[in-house]
């Protein structure tokens, strides 16, 4: 029911969305960034996107030095085949720059694992391959039904069908709630101090940097402050706002 | 005489010692028990002859000292003999007693000793003879101490040592003391020079008094701001016995051990604020220093990291030095300095190094260069800064061969905006259980698999319950009698297909035998069932009419084709009120 209303609510949008997109190019191919920004960001809020939508709103960005909104439209484009490979070459660019201008972070490995795990890993996929062996485990265990042959294999083989594709559909849904606790994020402000409470007046050990890519956790943000984990392990509250989540 | 008792004394050294055991090597000295003394006191000078290999020894010729009164020309002689892994060694001491007449600095010159024939001299030393003060001016105090500080006018950083100092008449023995631990030098960075050995004694005239002193604690105080800063006085718990007499054998039972408790007065220094140096780097470093610069790999590729060492290594307020700062070379990032300093106590000062980190990444390939510097640094014993310089150091970056581009000024960016748009899309990806294709893969084939297995359990029972089957198939059968019916062109044997279509039927439904009905049988078997009675009565007429119709004169194939559209209809009827 929620996909017909999509689908719906997409066909009637998506005239005024060709309408801004358009004019975002336009304005883009003009040298007003700004202005391009506010057309592509028009069909965002609307709940739509493509690929073509988050590469130009990347180059929108990349004109203004915003590098960071740049890093996260790119990897955003990255998600859509169309756009992967261009939205890929934009990702060096800017990897290259905001080396220059952020120092370096030493990476812990279990948080490179965790967060790629929790941006990267296709959950989808694996759902469709839970659904797949759900399918075939229930086709054979059908045709048993109707027609019951004495060997054993195939009863075997549609239970372990079935026991993989819950492990697999507890895996995704396990995964899907922590990235719904935990998403993964990028810093987009030039320098933000890492503050040991949510508080303006709290210490500070160090400071996260435009590019940083970090661990949110939703349970312990407020509405006003952002509690991330940055790769080498250290965390705090930023003030909300300066890290968009994937 | 004189001759007799040395020719007796070398006659009787000789045969109590094997020349053979004697070693090489024969020394001569001078020395008095006291290096200050006051005047109408004595002191002993000890003329020492050691070595292993000697035989003879003319006794020393002492000179006549100014000042002093030599009070018997007899010196007084001791020997003393050890072998050390084998090497014999003989000591010789001859010992003259002079007493002080005069005050001032009396010059002992080298005396001659003269040992198997050989000539050698004692090397020449100084005495100082002081006024005596009045006995009762100190009376009172028999043990005191004091702070005594090296500076009492420093400049801020500059290395102060202070001493507690105990000072006590020789008669009185210490047999214990407590440092109070709660001192605080309040504007100092202090640090204990203190090594945890007992303190020695020894002795010393004050104010015209012999007195004896030992230090207690010894700190070095380095202070770190400008002005007035007085240091609080310290405690002493002293646990002494008075009134000592080695001769007196009731003095060890009865001397009167005590325990006092000792202050020190408030001493205040006036420090000075630190002259601006002239030139270098300020880092605030007072004392001597050997400053040094290192780089610790000069060349590198983009990436890496390089670390600048500086290190200073020596006396002074190494703990008040602040981090030099060198400017940082375009194409590098400052990367977490880090820094540690490792004090080396002892030798009655604070020494030690200090060590600054700095670690640069090179962002961008070239030659970059650390410029010289030059580190300032205050030397309080000749009031003025110094410099010491560092040399410049040139660091090369390379590019790093397994990266691509390296930066924006050698491979522009250039992409076009993409003007042909994309499919549209959520902007938020929905999540595993928003799915509907999960959803759909997960209650599709549990769906088709009930319908299975209820199919299954009802082909099961056609095959194996009769009574079952017959009633599914009812219909079928009577179907197949009205077919007979239609299809025959005997009306009399229509009937009794048609007869054998309805009784067959509720013979069937109702679970009857399925031949040797009677026809009211049937009826009652109907209503039994729960049909209305016009559906009985209805079947009652149409049997009844099937047994006479063999005698009733026959119909057209009209009449025969409508009978078998009610009876169609009646089946159904029958079929309808059996259903339950």
């Amino acid at each position: 029911m929620n996909h017909l209303l999509f689908l719906f609510l997409l066909w009637f949008q998506s005239g005024a969305a060709d309408d801004h997109f358009r004019e975002g190019v336009a304005a883009l191919r003009a040298g007003d960034a700004s202005q391009a920004i506010a057309h592509f960001n028009h069909v965002r809020e609307s709940g739509i996107t493509s690929g073509a939508l988050e590469l130009n709103l990347a180059l929108a960005h990349l004109r203004i030095d915003s590098l960071g909104m740049a890093a996260y439209h790119f990897r955003l484009a990255g998600r859509h085949p169309e756009t992967t490979d261009l939205a890929n070459q934009g990702l060096v660019h800017v990897s290259e720059n905001l080396a220059r201008r952020s120092p370096g972070l030493p990476v812990l490995g279990l948080n490179r694992f965790l967060n790629r795990l929790l941006s990267e890993f296709p959950l989808q996929r694996l759902a469709l391959a839970a659904a797949g062996m759900f399918l075939l485990g229930m086709g054979l265990r059908i045709a048993q039904v109707v027609n019951p042959v004495a060997a054993r294999w195939p009863r075997w083989i549609a239970w372990s069908g079935m026991a993989l594709a819950g492990a697999l559909l507890v895996a995704a849904v396990g995964v899907e709630l922590a990235r719904v606790r935990h998403p993964i994020g990028l810093v987009v402000v030039r320098e933000v101090p890492l503050r040991n409470g949510p508080d303006p007046a709290a210490a500070t050990d160090l400071n996260a940097f435009e590019g940083y890519e970090v661990r949110v956790d939703r349970g312990r943000s407020t509405p006003q402050w952002t509690h991330i984990t940055l790769l080498n392990g250290s965390d705090g509250w930023v003030p909300a706002g300066v890290v968009r989540i994937f | 005489m004189r001759k007799i008792g040395d020719r007796l004394f070398g006659l009787m050294l000789w045969v109590l010692v094997p020349a053979a055991a004697m070693a090489q090597g024969i020394t001569v000295s001078a020395a008095t028990n006291e290096t200050t003394l006051m005047k109408g006191e004595r002191v002993a000078l000890n003329v020492t002859v050691s070595g292993g290999d000697f035989r003879n020894i003319g006794r020393p010729l002492v000179p006549e000292l100014p000042g002093l009164t030599l009070l018997s020309p007899q010196p007084s002689t001791s020997t003393s003999y050890s072998i050390v892994n084998g090497v014999s060694n003989r000591t010789y001491t001859y010992t003259y007693v002079y007493q002080a007449d005069r005050v001032g600095r009396v010059n002992v010159p080298p005396i001659p000793v003269t040992v198997d024939g050989t000539t050698y001299q004692t090397a020449p030393f100084t005495l100082t003879v002081a006024e005596a003060a009045e006995r009762e001016s100190r009376s009172t105090d028999e043990v005191f101490v004091r702070l005594e500080v090296s500076d009492r006018s420093p400049v801020v950083g500059q290395q102060v040592i202070t001493e507690l100092v105990l000072y006590f008449k020789p008669e009185i023995e210490i047999r214990g003391f407590q440092v109070d631990p709660a001192w605080r030098a309040d504007g100092f960075w202090s640090e204990s020079l203190t090594d945890g050995s007992n303190p020695t004694a020894e002795s010393v005239i004050v104010d015209g008094v012999r007195l004896r002193k030992a230090v207690l604690a010894r700190h070095a105080l380095f202070p770190n701001r400008a002005g007035d800063l007085t240091l609080s006085g310290r405690e002493v718990d002293v646990t002494l016995r008075a009134n000592v007499r080695y001769q007196d054998p009731f003095s060890t039972f009865f001397g009167g051990q005590r325990t006092e408790k000792i202050r020190t007065p408030d001493v205040r220094l006036q420090v000075r604020p630190l002259p601006a140096p002239g030139e270098g780097l300020d880092l605030n470093a007072v004392g001597r220093f050997r400053i040094t610069r290192t780089v610790s790999n000069p060349e590198i590729v983009t990436g890496e990291a390089v670390e600048i060492v500086t290190r200073i290594d020596g006396s002074g307020n190494l703990a008040l030095i602040s981090r030099p700062e060198y400017a940082l070379p375009d194409g590098f990032e400052r990367y977490q300095p880090s820094e540690d300093l490792e004090l080396r106590p002892g030798g009655g000062e604070v020494s030690g190094t200090r060590t600054f980190r700095d670690v640069w990444v090179a962002r961008s390939a070239g030659t970059y260069r650390l410029e010289a510097a030059a580190i300032a640094v205050y030397d309080p014993v000749a009031g003025r800064h110094g410099t010491i310089a560092l040399p410049a150091v040139d660091i090369v970056v390379s590019r790093d061969p397994s990266a691509g581009a390296t930066s924006v000024a050698e491979r522009p960016f250039v992409m076009a905006p993409v003007a042909a748009n994309t499919p549209w899309v959520a902007v938020a990806t929905p999540r595993v259980w928003a799915l509907w294709w999960l959803w759909a893969a997960a209650l599709v084939p549990v769906a088709a698999y009930v319908v299975a297995r209820q199919q299954r359990a009802r082909m099961d029972r056609l095959r194996t319950d009769h009574g079952y089957r017959r009633r599914v198939q009812a219909r079928n059968r009577a179907d197949a009698h009205l077919a007979a019916a239609e299809a025959t062109t005997d009306v009399k044997a229509a009937y009794t297909a048609l007869h054998a279509a309805v009784a067959g039927v509720i013979a069937d439904r109702i679970g009857l035998p399925e031949a040797g009905q009677a026809d009211a049988a049937l009826v009652g078997a109907l209503a039994g069932a729960g049909a209305d009675p016009a559906l009985t009565d209805a079947v009652a007429a149409f049997l009844e009419k099937c047994s006479t119709i063999r005698f009733a004169p026959v119909g057209t194939r009209e009449d025969l084709a409508r009978e078998t559209g009610e009876v169609r209809a009646l089946i159904i009827r029958i079929l309808q009120a059996t259903e339950a």
